[in-house]
This record gives C-alpha cells, sequence and structure tokens, in this order.
C-alpha cells in the first residue's frame, strides 16, 4: 500500500510540472511585460530603483526558462507567488482564505453528491424500469442539461422574485471581513446550502447514472445469487455485496468529479458572487492582473490533482484488486 | 461406461426416504418478447444419501429446475405450478414451490438446509469480501454460535474441503485463488451448515479436467461421511456415469426420461436418451467412425414444437402423432419412467438391443 | 436480438415466418441492424428529430427568425413576451385570426420607470410565411420569406419579448443557434481529428507511445477545465475580428475536450487488435494501414458516432459559460451564451425573465443531444444483446 502510494506520488511530478507551465504560459499572455503595465497604471512616477528591484526579482531581461524558474523557485521555497498590481498585494495574502473557501465549498458539494446520488441510483437500479426509476432517469438528464450558471440564475430569481431575499455571497454583510469566529462558521454554512445544491445538481444527475449503471451489472452476477442461496436476507444482500462493490467506481469517480466541481464552481461563484477562487480569478483575468491569475490556476489545478490523488489511494484501500495490479 | 460404485438396493426404500420430490415444476419466464417456458413439467424425486444428476443440452432448463428448489429464479421467471415437496430436517414435509421466495422461511432453508454451489466458481464468490467473510456469514446466519466460533468452524470447513493452510486462506480474497481452490471455497460455505441437500449447478464445468475429477472425488467424499443428498446439474454423461444413483434426462423444459443409473445406461429408451449417449466419443469404438451427432438445433425458446418438443429432431419420429400429441408420463417400471409416443401403447414393442453393445 | 426477429407470440409462431425474420437478420448489414435497435428507443429517436429540427434551424436561421439579430426598437425595449391567440370574438361569433395584443406604456412618474399594460383593443396579426425584413440566405438569396411574424411588415410582434435595445429576444436565440450548435460540431470535429489520431496512436503501437501518451491524457484530465479555458481564452486580444475569435474558442474547447473521445478510440483499438478477424486478416499478410482502414476503423465508427454525440453537448455548454462570462466569443456574434450575458445579474432578470429564454434552448439542446448519444451508444454494438 505504502509502495502504491509513493508511486502515484512519483506520477505527480510531471502532472505538476505542466501544470505550472501552463500558469507561466497564461502569466505570459497578455501583451508587453507586466511592469509596463504598471507604470502606466501607477498615478504617480515609480521608483525607478524599485521599477529595477522588481526586474531583478522576476528576472524580466533574462530568457524565458530564467524567469519560469525564478517564477516556480520563489513559490516552492518562499511561497512567493508573485504581486497582484490590482490590488497592491502580494498574491499570497490573497489566495488563501479563497482557497480553503473553495475547498470547503467543494468537499461539501462532494459529499452532498454521495449522500442524494448513491440511495437515489440503488433505488432506481433495484426498481428497474419502473415509474420511479423512470422519473429519476428524466430528472437525472435535465440536471445534466442544466448549466449551472442558469441553475444559479433561476434560482436567485425565484427566491429575489418570489421570497424578496437576495440570495448571493457567502456571508451576511456584518460578517463578510470579520475575523473567524463561531458565529462567523455558522453564518458562512447559513449560505452555503444553495451553492452546494447548485454546484452538486450535475454531479448527481450523473452519479445517479453511475451507481444505477453499475449495480445493474452487479446485480446480475453469481456472487449475488450465491450469497441469496446461502438465506441471506434481500436488503442484507443487497448492501452487503453488489452494492458494496458497485461502491468502488464511484470512488474513483471522484477522480473526475473533483476537478469537475472546482471548475464549475468558477462560474456558478460568479454568478452567485462567492468569496471563492472563481470571482478573483475572474476580475484578475479582466483587469490582467497575471500573477494573480496565474497563482490561481495553478492552485486550482494543483487542488484538482491533489483530489485525484485521494480517490486513487481511496479506491486502493478499499478494492483491494487494484494494488495487485 | 460402468457406473463406479454399487448402488443400494431399491426394495429397502420406504417413501419416508424421499428428501425432495418435485411434482410437475413449470417456471415461466415472462419476457416483453413473449413467455419463455424454460421448465414445462419437471418432476423428480431424490433419497436421502442419494445423487440424483440431471442431464441435458444447455437451455434445457436444468438450472432453472435447480434454481426453482431454492427460490432464485431470476426476474422475470416464476414458478407458475407444481409442487416442490421437501423433508426439513425436523421431520415436517413443505412445499418450497408455494413459499414467499423473499420470506423468513425460505431462507432458513437456503444454506441450512439445502445450498448450493455455481457453475463458475470465479464469479460466485465476492470480489470484494474475504473467502472467510463468506464462509462465516453463511455460518452466522444458521448455527447459534459466536463470531470466534464461526471463525473456527470456518477453519475446519476449508480444512475439510482440502485448501491447504486453511486458517492463512480464510483472509485472503476470491482473486488470490485459482479455480480449483475457489471451487473448493464455494462447498465450504455450501457445506459449513451441514445440509441435507447439496445442489450442485454443473461445478466442475468451467474447471480443468484433472481438478474436475478432484472435485467430484471431494463431493462424493463428503456426502459419504455426511449422508446429504445431491442434486448434481451436467450435461457431462460421463460424470453422471461416475456419481449417480438417479439420473433425470431434460430435453426443452422436460423430464424426457428417468430412471436409475443402470436403465439409463444400459436400458435407455427414449430416442433422446439414446441419441445423446450416442454421441459420447469412446476411446474403444471399432472403426474410425464420425461421431454420432442428433441432427438439427435446440429450437428457439420462443417457437417451441407442437406435441412431442423433440420430434424435429427425432430419427423415430411418428407423423401425426408425435407433432400433435403431447406425449404423457409413462412408468416402464418401477424405477423407470419416459415421455414418449412410441412407448405409451404397448412397452413391449420397444427395440430391444441395447444401444450400447 | 431485435424485436423484428421472434414475433412475441409464443408456440404458435410459424416457422416459415421464423426462418423468413431470421434470414433477414442474418443478411443484414451493421447498419441496418444498429438502425433497428436504435428504432426501439424512442426517447432517443425523439431527441434525434429536436437534433435535426435545431441544425435546420441553424441552417435556415435568417429564414425562420422573424428579425434580424441586430434590428432593434428604442420604443420597444423590454417589452415582454406577447402570446399568440388563434381566434377573435367579433359581433358575428369567433373568428380564426391569429394575433397579438398591442401594449401602452405607462410612465411612473416618481421613478420614471416605464412598464407595459396589455392593451386588448390593439391587435396584430401574426401568420406563417410572411413577408418582412430583406435578408441574404447565405449569402447567397435575397429572399425576404420569414416563417414566422407579423403579417404587417413593421408591427411590434416579439413572442418572447425583448431585450434591452429592443431587440427580438426569439430571433437572437434564433441566430445564436447557429453559433452555439457549430461550435459544438467544430470543436468536436477538431476533438475527433486529434482523439483518433493520438487514441488510434496509442492503442494501436502501445507500449511507451502509449505511456506516454495516457499520462498526457491524464494530467489533462486532472486539470480544472473552466479556470484554464478562462484564463486562455482571455489572453485572446480584443482587437481579434469575431471569426477569430469563434476558432479561437473552439481551439481551446477542442484542446482539452480529445482526451475523452482518445480513450474511447485507444479502448476500441486494444479490443479489436485481439479480434480474430484482425488476426485473421494479418496472417492473411494485409498490410497493416489496410487493416486499419478496411478492418478496424469500419467496426468501431458506430461507437465512435455516439461519443462524438456525447461530446457535443459538452462544447456547447462549455462555450455558453465562457462567453456568458464575457470571455468566450463576444458580441455582435450572436450565441446563446453571448444572449445570456444580458442576464447576468438577478436585477435584469427581475425586470425581464424572459432573458433567459437562450438558457431553455441550452437546455433543449444538450438534453436531447445526450438522450440521442446514449440511444445511439446503446445501439452502437447490433450483435450484443
Amino acid at each position: 500500500m505504502l509502495w502504491y502510494i509513493a508511486r502515484r506520488i512519483i506520477y505527480l511530478i510531471p502532472t505538476l510540472l505542466v501544470v505550472s507551465i501552463i500558469a507561466f504560459v497564461v502569466i505570459q499572455l497578455p501583451p508587453g511585460d507586466f511592469l509596463a503595465s504598471l507604470i502606466s497604471k501607477a498615478e504617480e512616477t515609480v521608483d525607478q530603483a524599485q521599477v529595477d528591484a522588481l526586474r531583478e526579482r522576476y528576472g524580466l531581461d533574462e530568457p524565458i526558462y530564467v524567469q519560469y524558474w525564478k517564477w516556480i523557485s520563489g513559490i516552492i521555497t518562499k511561497g512567493d507567488f508573485g504581486r497582484s498590481f490590482e490590488w497592491d498585494k502580494d498574491v499570497s495574502d490573497l489566495i488563501w482564505e479563497r482557497l480553503g473557501l473553495t475547498v470547503v465549498i467543494s468537499l461539501l458539494t462532494l459529499a452532498f453528491i454521495w449522500i442524494v446520488a448513491i440511495p437515489i441510483g440503488i433505488y432506481s437500479a433495484v426498481k428497474k424500469y419502473t415509474i420511479g426509476d423512470y422519473v429519476v432517469t428524466v430528472i437525472g438528464f435535465i440536471g445534466l442539461a442544466i448549466p449551472n450558471f442558469l441553475l444559479a440564475l433561476v434560482l436567485m430569481y425565484i427566491a429575489f422574485r418570489y421570497f424578496g431575499q437576495s440570495v448571493g455571497g457567502l456571508f451576511s454583510p456584518e460578517y463578510i471581513v470579520a475575523d473567524w469566529s463561531l458565529d462567523r462558521v455558522l453564518d458562512l454554512l447559513s449560505h452555503l446550502w444553495l451553492p452546494v445544491i447548485i454546484l452538486g445538481t450535475a454531479g448527481t444527475a450523473a452519479l445517479i447514472r453511475v451507481m444505477r449503471a453499475n449495480l445493474l451489472d452487479e446485480l446480475s452476477k453469481l456472487y449475488v445469487d450465491a450469497a441469496r442461496a446461502r438465506g441471506l436476507s434481500e436488503l442484507k444482500l443487497l448492501f452487503k455485496y453488489p452494492v458494496r462493490v458497485a461502491l468502488n467506481p464511484l470512488v474513483s469517480a471522484v477522480a473526475w468529479v473533483f476537478p469537475a466541481l472546482v471548475s464549475g464552481s468558477a462560474i456558478t461563484s460568479i454568478v452567485l458572487n462567492l468569496q471563492t477562487t472563481g470571482p478573483l480569478l475572474y476580475r484578475s483575468l479582466q483587469a490582467q492582473d497575471m500573477y494573480l491569475a496565474g497563482s490561481l490556476i495553478l492552485l486550482v489545478s494543483v487542488l484538482t490533482i491533489i483530489g485525484t490523488l485521494v480517490s486513487d489511494i481511496l479506491l486502493a484501500w478499499i478494492d483491494p484488486r487494484i494494488q495487485l495490479q | 461406461m460402468q457406473p463406479t460404485h454399487t448402488r443400494l438396493d431399491d426394495s429397502a426404500k420406504t417413501d419416508d426416504q424421499t428428501l425432495l420430490d418435485v411434482k410437475d415444476l413449470k417456471t415461466h419466464f415472462f419476457t416483453d418478447e413473449g413467455v419463455v417456458k424454460a421448465v414445462d413439467g419437471v418432476n423428480l424425486s431424490l433419497k436421502r444419501g442419494e445423487t440424483l444428476c440431471v442431464v441435458g443440452e444447455s437451455g434445457c432448463g436444468k438450472s432453472v429446475t435447480a434454481r426453482s428448489i431454492l427460490r432464485i429464479v431470476p426476474s422475470p421467471g416464476k414458478i407458475v405450478s407444481g409442487e416442490i415437496n421437501f423433508q426439513q430436517r425436523d421431520g415436517e414435509a413443505i412445499d418450497l414451490a408455494g413459499m414467499n421466495p423473499k420470506g423468513r422461511e425460505i431462507r432458513k432453508i437456503r444454506g441450512g438446509e439445502i445450498s448450493m454451489i455455481f457453475q463458475e466458481p470465479m464469479s460466485s464468490l465476492s470480489p470484494v469480501h474475504t473467502i472467510g467473510s463468506q464462509i462465516m456469514e453463511a455460518i452466522l446466519l444458521h448455527l447459534p454460535v459466536s463470531r470466534q466460533e464461526a471463525r473456527k468452524r470456518a477453519v475446519s470447513m476449508l480444512d475439510l474441503v482440502g485448501i491447504p493452510r486453511p486458517s492463512e486462506q480464510l483472509d485472503a480474497y476470491s482473486f488470490e485463488l485459482s479455480g480449483g481452490m475457489r471451487q473448493r471455497a464455494m462447498i465450504a460455505i455450501a457445506l459449513a451448515c451441514e445440509p441435507q441437500l447439496l445442489i450442485a449447478d454443473e461445478p466442475t464445468t468451467a474447471l480443468d479436467v484433472t481438478t474436475q475429477a478432484n472435485i467430484l472425488d471431494l463431493i462424493r467424499d463428503l456426502q459419504q461421511e455426511s449422508g446429504m443428498s445431491v442434486l448434481f446439474i451436467t450435461h457431462d454423461l460421463g460424470v453422471v456415469a461416475e456419481i449417480a444413483d438417479e439420473v433425470v434426462v431434460m430435453y426443452l423444459g422436460r423430464d424426457v426420461e428417468s430412471g436409475d443409473v443402470d436403465s439409463i445406461f444400459h436400458n435407455a429408451k427414449h430416442p433422446y436418451t439414446r441419441a445423446l449417449l450416442q454421441s459420447i466419443p469412446r476411446y474403444d469404438s471399432r472403426e474410425n467412425r464420425r461421431l454420432y451427432s442428433i441432427k438439427g438445433t435446440v429450437p428457439h425458446p420462443f417457437a417451441r414444437p407442437n406435441g412431442c418438443p423433440f420430434h424435429p429432431r427425432c430419427d423415430d419420429f411418428i407423423a401425426k402423432r408425435c407433432d400433435s400429441i403431447d406425449p404423457p408420463r409413462h412408468k416402464l417400471s418401477q424405477s423407470h419412467s419416459i415421455r414418449c409416443l412410441l412407448y405409451s401403447a404397448a412397452d413391449e414393442a420397444l427395440p430391444n438391443e441395447d444401444m450400447l453393445t | 436480438m431485435t424485436a423484428d426477429a421472434y414475433p412475441a407470440t409464443g408456440d404458435g409462431a410459424s416457422a416459415s415466418a421464423e426462418v423468413q425474420a431470421e434470414t433477414r437478420i442474418v443478411v443484414a448489414n451493421q447498419w441496418q441492424l444498429i438502425w433497428w435497435k436504435f428504432r426501439k428507443h424512442r426517447l432517443a429517436m425523439l431527441a434525434g428529430l429536436v437534433t435535426i429540427l435545431l441544425y435546420v434551424v441553424a441552417l435556415f436561421a435568417e429564414f425562420v427568425a422573424p428579425y434580424s439579430a441586430g434590428t432593434y426598437s428604442a420604443q420597444h425595449t423590454f417589452l415582454p413576451p406577447q402570446s399568440i391567440k388563434l381566434f377573435q370574438w367579433t359581433d358575428a361569433g369567433w373568428r380564426f385570426y391569429p394575433h397579438v395584443y398591442g401594449h401602452k406604456v405607462q410612465v411612473d412618474p416618481e421613478s420614471f420607470k416605464r412598464t407595459y399594460i396589455v392593451d386588448e383593443t390593439i391587435t396584430y396579426p401574426v401568420g406563417l410565411f410572411v413577408r418582412g425584413e430583406e435578408y441574404k440566405l447565405w449569402g447567397l438569396f435575397t429572399l425576404d420569406f420569414h416563417l414566422i411574424g407579423a403579417t404587417q411588415f413593421g408591427d411590434p410582434v416579439h413572442l418572447i419579448g425583448t431585450d434591452r435595445l429592443g431587440r427580438d429576444v426569439l430571433s437572437r436565440t434564433i441566430y445564436g443557434t447557429r453559433v452555439s450548435m457549430s461550435v459544438g460540431l467544430v470543436g468536436v470535429g477538431l476533438s475527433l481529428l486529434l482523439g483518433v489520431i493520438l487514441g488510434g496512436i496509442s492503442g494501436y503501437y502501445g507500449g511507451l507511445v502509449d505511456n506516454l501518451i495516457q499520462r498526457t491524457i491524464e494530467i489533462l484530465r486532472s486539470l480544472p477545465t473552466i479556470p484554464l479555458w478562462m484564463g486562455l481564452s482571455a489572453a485572446i486580444p480584443l482587437t481579434w475580428p469575431p471569426v477569430r475569435v469563434y476558432f479561437a474558442i473552439t481551439v481551446l474547447l477542442s484542446l482539452i475536450g480529445w482526451t475523452t473521445l482518445a480513450r474511447e478510440v485507444r479502448g476500441r483499438f486494444l479490443s479489436l487488435k485481439t479480434e480474430d478477424f484482425v488476426i485473421a486478416a494479418r496472417l492473411d499478410g494485409v498490410r497493416e494501414m489496410q487493416i486499419i482502414l478496411r478492418h478496424m476503423v469500419p467496426s468501431m465508427t458506430s461507437h465512435i458516432i455516439a461519443s462524438v454525440t456525447l461530446a457535443i453537448p459538452g462544447m456547447i455548454l462549455a462555450e455558453t459559460a465562457l462567453s456568458f462570462l464575457g470571455i468566450g466569443l463576444r458580441p455582435p456574434v450572436v450565441s446563446w451564451g453571448v444572449l445570456l450575458q444580458e442576464a447576468q445579474n438577478v436585477r435584469s432578470i427581475a425586470t425581464a425573465p424572459w432573458l433567459l429564454f437562450p438558457g431553455l434552448a441550452v437546455v433543449v439542446a444538450v438534453l436531447a443531444m445526450n438522450f440521442l448519444g446514449d440511444g445511439l451508444r446503446d445501439a452502437a454494438d447490433p450483435y450484443q444483446t
């Protein structure tokens, strides 16, 4: 098992390398170097010595690979992600809370998806071709077809039109800039349900279908009959054998559901005005605040890669066949 | 093709020796395309301590018969009529066909009084549970023992079926065992609660020849030790000759001929049985004769022939009789019955040469 | 087995019909079998029709839409949808007279907010195949026929209402169909090209090449697509002409979208490689290229078509999302996502909920193609029951 985990982690290295290169490319994409735009934006004349210091720090006069090296080694050794010129702060001061909230929302949504999708998927498979199954299937397809942001818009409209409420945001106004406290956490939780449902819809629909298909496969396997022939009751039988086996692909589904969640939350967060990485990335891209944008893309990618790794390890842990391969 | 062991004397048996008695069992599958009459009137009876072999080509309904007894026929299959009388351990006789297939009563029978092993040892064990957890599950379901005792019993069962290092293998997963070992593990699970009847559904078909022989020997040894009855489903007449006391030959969901193993092998009457016996390759055949094969193929389940279901493939087919009259079950002797119009009018008219000599 | 093969009657089936049905199956080619199997899937058939309809609308957008995408009317901004009334009550009784009611404008004296009030005394007749604005179909034929619209040219008939500039939402959504549905097709086309080439190489050669391509796919799949798309498409210069932006966006979408198709192709190649008919062809000395083109590709085409159909909705959703944020396609290009930009916040939706109508088009299109792809996937292997 340890060896398996170690191998998985070694596999991560090229992935991380590619991700960092992509993020760096995004930083480099806008025309001109960022110092030029910094100088043009600054209201007062900029201290030439300071400009030279920045030039030195990012190696702007040197070849592109040196620049990359300076950038990535700064991140790894000092946690220095560069500077946001839009905010006039170090990137690292801006991103951690938002990244944390992204993780919290994504994990909660993942839990929501599982809690809803597994029982419905089981029901749908066991009651195959009944009205309930058809209803679930159709709702599932519709859930897959509605873009998250559209669902967010519709729900916000309904809340606004019929309940007179504005439901965006993650905090009530008084807690937005407050320090973390129990009250703030509770306030956060009371705002989280809407984004969680919106983000979870597509994933839930997809996983219901996965669960149903897997369970249908497993239900027809001989070991189910064998267990039944041992005198096990239908309910115990269902949960101990086929459901247990059908859950494995669901664990491995985390590997693609999690990136999709982080990815999808970017847009939904913008619509719902959540304090996560999405809106920050959006704004930084619009303002061409490239160190912030690049760092966000890098960190969000690393986040999903870690999610994939965790799901791989989980799967190896619950399915004894995996490690053998 | 001689039976390899002596049979008990028939006359010594009385009726209370009958453990299982299936009467006119019909199990049909109600699919969208139509009704498949997988089992359409099967009779069989099995005495205590004996082995009954059910033989037939694939698709003749032998597996469905076996599953009907345990009431684990897959949907959309249903028992539509017939009786499955079973003598419980406490002496009370019950009709399994009348039970709720999901009820408590039948669950007590399954695994406790009647056990079953399947054709594919690979897929009949859960891929994500250890062998031990599956044996212990059976023990804990039917016997009043603690987990520790169950574990001890599970180890001794693995030992009994000849799995080496049983206490280690208890924690092995099915994919870590070979095919033969898996089937031994299945047998250990099946016999863990000392059932009165073991149903073996082609347990050796998926195994290689040496392993087949080992498994057959194992089943026979265990049967002799415990005195259980065995209902053995197979298409392999060689296996039948080796282990059967009684034989039922099935064709298209019917028992076309049944009797003790001597009658079937040396005095087969039904054209289908005779054709089956003729199509066994023999190493001592005199010339390089082409192996006999039954003409035609098994008809599609939706297109059951009228009259005797075998008539389109039968060499002795009587026009206007066999294709219109459904042959009734007819007793040739105390232990030999047949469904064939050739014999129902007068048994004396039967051709008297023995097909095997 | 299809229903055509075996009549639903049990014992009484006549043998000759049986034989005929069976012969029909034996001689039918792969595509006939797929079609027979697909036909049984009612929902997928319906979805197929809807998909075809959407592409027809996209093709004839100028004709189907009552107005052009840019036509605006300053007097009719945020006009609510008008519903068609088929009959009108006159002194002589009901008469067939398809029409919509007109509106009166009321301006709130304090807030200066304009509200429309339905005025049942004004009616605008509506008809099919009416004369309206001139347009050039596919840039070739100058026509002025429209599928539906006001019978009298110039009447303000807006079945789904208008946006903040008084542009007809229905017409714009119909024009959006062209861009949104084609982004899916073009994007998937590019993905397919990449997917077939790389997946084919990976599956056919195996070994180190396979390993390399598989790792690449794994890396790409573990990336969060939307932030990446956001980053890359934000870098598209604002000065680019719309057509170039359109292609840049589709290229971006397919750069990440090809992985699914490549996996599918690779999987098929791997399983086909060991099929008897491929081995037989190789033993007969058929050249490798010939084996791939004549034997392997035809037997996986149906699967590929199914996967492609299932990949299109993802592309449509991605384009919609990016354009919605304003970093994908940009006005004056009209796509569903661009149109939804108008509905970006609750206030504008609260004033004009009908601005969400393009969203309905997205849902219908994605739903239809998902059902269609699902049905195709089920039918793709006609030899399996």
